[in-house]
């Protein structure tokens, strides 16, 4: 079921907005905060990384699996001329990470806390990011690794992400 | 040690020193774009404290995003260096993930933390 849908300049203004709205779906919903901040996240994700003069586009929806809810939040976005080379070697950092996750998934043996603690702590950082810690807390409040690509669209390579997020473990 | 009081925002919390009880209190939710311009002047402040210095910081937050975890941490370490100090974390009694995010800092830092459970409901 579609909750809320955004097609849009990713501007300040328009992504406050969208926060606000998104605030009282989810919340209304679900008093879970992990959905929220897993929403705050990917809304600010647009904001740093969305070429800011083209149209962005957000997805929430919301299911019901075994009387468990689920939320998943979809984002789609032109990446930034500049930007390009920088997000593909993110991509590639972020794949590694990804390989790592569903592996240790698939052994039982994912130490998400620790993955995050080390990400915390690394004191790297990028201009516009944490440097994958983002994408960890994403990962840890997830049901499964959460999807990242860039699609190459006619008009320009775009951004794809997608995460879903369950209210209880 | 100066004065130093932000005002909320619906995206940045209050932060204040409050001289009498010697409590640095961070409430309300962190979710600033730009979360190092944010906590540049409370970085600022606490590079001022002394070993000596007694201090509570008492972290009652709702929402922080990621950028705000990593300057919370840049915090807690640029306050490390005090002997007499103790972080109060608040979270609510259905929150697990914040006070795993707690905990976490309590794993990192070199400071000691106590976990102050609040009733939802109260």
């Amino acid at each position: 079921m579609g909750l809320a849908t955004f097609d849009g300049k990713p501007s300040t203004c328009n992504l406050d907005t969208l926060l606000k709205h998104l605030e009282e779906v989810v919340v209304q919903r679900m008093e879970d905060r992990r959905v929220f901040r897993a929403v705050i996240e990917c809304v600010q994700n647009l904001e740093r990384h969305a070429d800011p003069l083209r149209t962005a586009h957000f997805r929430l929806m919301g299911r019901s699996l075994n009387g468990e809810p689920r939320f998943k939040i979809r984002s789609l976005n032109p990446v930034r001329e500049g930007d390009v080379s920088q997000v593909r070697r993110w991509i590639q950092q972020y794949a590694s990470l990804q390989e790592l996750t569903v592996s240790a998934i698939d052994d039982g043996a994912l130490d998400w806390r620790l993955l995050y603690r080390q990400c915390l702590d690394s004191g790297s950082r990028t201009p516009r990011g944490g440097a994958g810690l983002g994408w960890v807390s994403l990962a840890k409040a997830a049901v499964t690794p959460p999807q990242i690509r860039i699609i190459h669209a006619a008009n320009g390579p775009k951004l794809f992400f997608s995460v879903e997020v369950a209210c209880t473990r | 040690m100066g004065p130093l009081h932000i005002a909320s925002t619906v995206k940045t919390p209050e932060i204040v020193f409050q001289a009498e009880d010697q409590r640095l209190v961070l409430s309300g939710r962190s979710i600033p774009e730009n979360a190092v311009d944010f906590y540049r002047p409370v970085l600022d402040w606490a590079q001022s404290i002394g070993p000596d210095f007694k201090l509570t910081v008492q972290v009652q937050l709702e929402y922080f995003n990621t950028s705000s975890s990593k300057c919370l941490l840049d915090l807690f370490k640029r306050l490390e260096q005090s002997d007499a100090l103790e972080v109060q974390w608040y979270f609510d009694a259905d929150d697990e993930d914040m006070l795993e995010a707690g905990e976490d800092y309590d794993h990192i830092v070199n400071v000691p933390f106590k976990f102050v459970e609040i009733d939802p409901e109260a």
